[in-house]
C-alpha cells in the first residue's frame, strides 16, 4: 500500500512556496491599507482636536517603541492594560491570552498609583517581572492517574504534572505587587513560613509607597498565568485615563 | 539578671532588624540594567518639528498594528494544554489539546538523544493533509525496545494521526490521536493532538499561511 500523505515527527523541512508569499504580500498590503484607515480614526496625543500635548506623544513614542523592541523577541510579554482592564500575554505584538481585571471601586485609588509607581514619571514604562510567588496550590490530575500516563508515555510522572495555583504573586520591584486568586483551596506547595516572609515582605513595602493590586481569575486561566510568567519577563503597564 | 535580659533584648533587636533587610532586599536589589526591559539606547526621541514627530508617531503604531494578524490565527497554551482558533476579536474554536511532554530519550547503544518538547513561537500553516499516515521515526522503534526496520514500508501507521494533520513545519504537526483520554495532558512527542471533531472544525478554518502562535 502507497500512503496517501505521509510525515514523520521531528524530520521534516520548511518550504517556501511563492504562493504563500504572494498572499503574505497581499495581506500585508491589506492590513497597511488597513492600518492606514484606522489610523485616521485614533486620536492620538491631543491631535484630533487640533491640540500638541507634546509630553504625551513622547510617552506614547516611546511606549510603541518599547513594545515594538518588545514584539521582536521570540518569548511573551505581559502587559497590564489598566485602561481597559486587561490582563495580556503577547507574543510578536499579538495577544496569545488575556483576561479581564476586575477591581473593586474602592480599588480604583490603587490601581492609579500602581500605574504611577511603575511609569515612576515617564522613565520605566517596562519592567521586567523579578518575583513570583505561589502561596497555594493543587494538583491538576491524581499522581495515581499520572503514574499510569507516565508509564504508557516513558515520561516522568512529575513533567506531566500541572499545579492549578490558589493564589500567587508577581512583583515588579519598588512594592509593586499584583496578587492572584483563584476558586480553590490548596496547600502550601514549599512551607507556610516562606509564605509568612512573603506576606512581610509586602507589608513592609506598604509604608514606603508599596502598592498591591488583588485579582480574582478562572482556575484554568490562572494555571496559564502562573505558567507562562517568568522572572525577567517583560511587563508593560497601560495607565488608566 | 538585668544584663542578661538586656542582651537578649539587643539579640533579639539585632535579629529582628536583620530579617527586615533581608525581606526587603531579597527580592528588590536589582541593578539599573537588569531592570531595564528595553535599553533607552535603542529607543529614539521625537522630532522637535510637530509634523514630523506625528508622522514618525503613526508610523510606528502603524508598524504595530501590522503585527496583529488580520484574519484567522491559532493560538497553542502549552501550558495548559489549550489550543483556540481566534481572531483579534473573539475566539472561534476552544479546545483541549496535548502538547510535548519535555521528557528526554537516549539511545543507549548509539548515545542519540531526543527531547519532546513543541516549539514555541510564531509558525504557519505550511500544508494541510487528510487521512495522513505516520512515518514512525527511529524514537519510536528505540522506545519500545525495537530495532528500526530497513524497509521504508514497514514504518508506515495508517492509523495513530487520526483524519487530518496540519503541517507547522520542522516536521511539527497538528494531528488527531487514537488517545483522546489523554488530551488536556503533556503526553506528546512534540506534536499538538486534538480530539476528532475538534481537529475537523479546525482543518475546515484554517488555509495555507494561517499564521500559528505557541507559548
Amino acid at each position: 500500500m502507497v500512503p496517501r500523505s505521509t510525515f514523520s515527527e521531528g524530520a521534516g523541512r520548511r518550504t517556501a512556496r511563492p504562493g504563500v508569499v504572494l498572499a503574505l504580500g497581499t495581506v500585508m498590503c491589506v492590513s497597511f491599507l488597513s492600518c492606514r484607515h484606522q489610523e485616521a480614526e485614533s486620536p492620538s496625543s491631543g491631535s484630533a482636536d487640533g491640540k500638541w500635548n507634546r509630553s504625551a506623544a513622547e510617552i506614547e513614542y516611546r511606549f510603541a517603541q518599547i513594545e515594538m523592541q518588545l514584539a521582536q523577541k521570540a518569548s511573551p510579554y505581559l502587559v497590564l492594560d489598566l485602561n481597559r482592564g486587561q490582563l495580556l500575554l503577547k507574543l510578536k505584538g499579538t495577544i496569545v491570552w488575556n483576561y479581564p481585571m476586575e477591581f473593586a471601586a474602592t480599588d480604583k485609588q490603587e490601581v492609579r498609583k500602581f500605574a504611577e509607581r511603575f511609569r515612576d514619571d515617564g522613565k520605566s514604562l517596562a519592567r521586567p517581572i523579578i518575583g513570583k510567588h505561589l502561596f497555594a496550590a493543587k494538583d491538576k490530575t491524581p499522581d495515581s492517574i499520572l503514574a499510569i500516563v507516565g508509564k504508557v508515555v516513558r515520561v516522568a510522572p512529575e513533567l506531566l504534572q500541572r499545579e492549578l495555583p490558589e493564589h500567587f504573586l508577581l512583583s515588579w520591584g519598588d512594592g509593586l505587587v499584583l496578587e492572584i486568586h483563584t476558586d480553590i483551596t490548596g496547600a502550601p506547595p514549599i512551607s507556610k513560613f516562606q509564605n509568612a516572609m512573603a506576606e512581610v515582605r509586602k507589608a513592609l513595602q506598604r509604608p514606603f509607597g508599596g502598592v498591591s493590586l488583588v485579582i480574582k481569575v478562572d482556575l484554568e486561566k490562572a494555571l496559564t498565568l502562573y505558567r507562562a510568567t517568568r522572572q525577567g519577563m517583560p511587563t508593560l503597564v497601560i495607565p488608566p485615563t | 539578671m538585668r544584663r542578661l535580659v538586656i542582651i537578649i533584648l539587643a539579640l533579639i533587636v539585632l535579629i529582628g532588624t536583620a530579617l527586615v533587610i533581608g525581606v526587603l532586599t531579597t527580592t528588590e536589589d536589582y541593578s539599573p540594567q537588569e531592570m531595564a526591559v528595553v535599553s533607552d539606547s535603542v529607543l529614539t526621541p521625537l522630532p522637535q518639528d510637530q509634523k514630523a514627530a506625528l508622522k514618525e508617531l503613526k508610523r510606528v503604531e502603524t508598524a504595530l498594528a501590522k503585527l496583529i494578524p488580520r484574519g484567522l490565527y491559532i493560538v497553542i497554551d502549552t501550558h495548559a494544554n489549550r489550543l483556540s482558533l481566534r481572531t483579534r476579536d473573539s475566539v472561534i474554536l476552544y479546545a483541549n489539546c496535548s502538547t510535548g511532554s519535555g521528557g528526554e530519550f537516549v539511545d543507549s547503544t548509539t548515545g542519540r538523544k531526543w527531547i519532546f518538547n513543541t516549539p514555541r513561537g510564531v509558525f504557519k500553516v505550511n500544508s494541510k493533509l487528510a487521512e495522513p499516515w505516520w512515518r514512525k521515526p527511529d524514537w519510536a522503534y528505540l522506545e519500545e525496545g525495537e530495532k528500526p526496520p530497513k524497509d521504508e514500508r514497514e514504518r508506515y501507521d495508517p492509523e495513530m494521526m487520526g483524519d487530518y494533520a496540519i503541517d507547522f513545519g520542522d516536521g511539527y504537526f497538528i494531528h488527531g490521536t487514537i488517545y483522546e483520554r489523554l488530551l488536556g495532558v503533556s503526553v506528546t512527542h512534540g506534536c499538538v493532538r486534538l480530539g476528532s471533531e475538534d481537529l475537523e472544525k479546525l482543518n475546515k478554518q484554517v488555509k495555507i499561511g494561517t499564521p500559528i502562535y505557541i507559548f
